[in-house]
């Protein structure tokens, strides 16, 4: 038993590890459109994994170690607000569709996680600046973030065709 | 198998969604910038901004002989040249809002930037 949680331990800290890898390396490629907020996503990968294979609270963690490291390394505290409401609120959308598709359709989980991404940051954005105007960012959003999402959905599903047994479920 | 083209159906309609969305922001999204150009505070130009491609000149004179040149940009203007002593008009370089007007003391002459949407400056500066 003790050895088992040990082994959960090590793996989820190795796939926070990962996506913190990702979420630096990733914030170094230059996006060309001039939109705030557009990104890859592709540190999401990691946490549509840990979702899928583990429970959503080992998802959350390995989510909150990413986004908070990430924001010490990247340099903005603010983007910390942004990720954080984003990232959980894709969480949760996320989860609720797992549930619902039984873990199946990870693409179109991924494409509804970003879409959730994006309205957590634009309500973290109007929050933080008072004022509603923000919005007008959001349909520029929807567009990427359902092509990166429908991308990194795809990897995700590659990632766990290919992961190691010892990984794999418990 | 019947799923698999919801999903899609789904996920393409959040794209024509966005798509559409973009395409409407993009269309509304130009506040129209209008140039009131005053000499002895009377308006004797008014210039949509937003409409000028190319930029022009437009030289203004003063019943005493005083002469301002003025260039039209788009989405700017900037006193060219003035006959007046100091030129700080001049020095001012072209304004694109509404915040500082260009003013020519010497000359009367006055030039102001009113946008039909009054947008909050709050919001630009961090």
């Amino acid at each position: 038993m003790m050895s088992r949680s040990i082994k959960r331990l090590v793996i989820l800290a190795l796939f926070a590890t990962i996506a913190l890898t990702i979420f630096v390396i990733e914030a170094q490629i230059p996006i060309p459109v001039p939109i705030p907020g557009v990104k890859l996503g592709l540190a999401n990968v990691i946490t549509l994994v840990v979702l899928v294979q583990f429970r959503l609270r080992d998802a959350a963690a390995v989510l909150l170690i990413r986004i908070l490291l990430g924001s010490i390394f990247g340099g903005q505290m603010i983007s910390l607000v942004y990720s954080l409401c984003g990232g959980f609120l894709c969480l949760m959308g996320m989860t609720l569709l797992c549930r619902l598709l039984k873990n199946k359709y990870l693409w179109f989980i991924s494409v509804m996680g970003a879409v959730f991404h994006n309205i957590g940051q634009i309500i973290a954005a109007m929050a933080i600046m008072q004022t509603v105007q923000v919005v007008v960012y959001l349909p520029f959003l929807l567009v990427t973030g359902c092509i990166c999402g429908l991308f990194t959905g795809f990897v995700a599903e590659q990632m766990i065709r290919h992961l190691p047994e010892c990984i794999k479920k418990q | 198998m019947k799923k698999n083209i919801l999903l899609w159906g789904i996920t393409l309609l959040i794209l024509l969604t966005g798509i559409l969305g973009s395409w409407y922001v993009l269309r509304i999204e130009r506040p129209r910038k209008i140039a009131e150009i005053y000499q002895n505070d009377q308006l004797i130009e008014r210039i949509d901004l937003s409409q000028v491609t190319e930029s022009y000149t437009i030289t203004i004179d003063g019943d005493a002989g005083e002469q301002n040149v003025i260039r039209v940009e788009p989405d700017a203007i900037a006193m060219q040249s003035a006959s007046c002593p100091d030129r700080l008009c001049v020095h001012q370089g072209k304004i694109s809002d509404g915040i500082l007007p260009i003013i020519c003391l010497p000359n009367h002459i006055r030039i102001a930037i009113v946008s039909e949407e009054e947008a909050s400056y709050d919001v630009q500066v961090y």
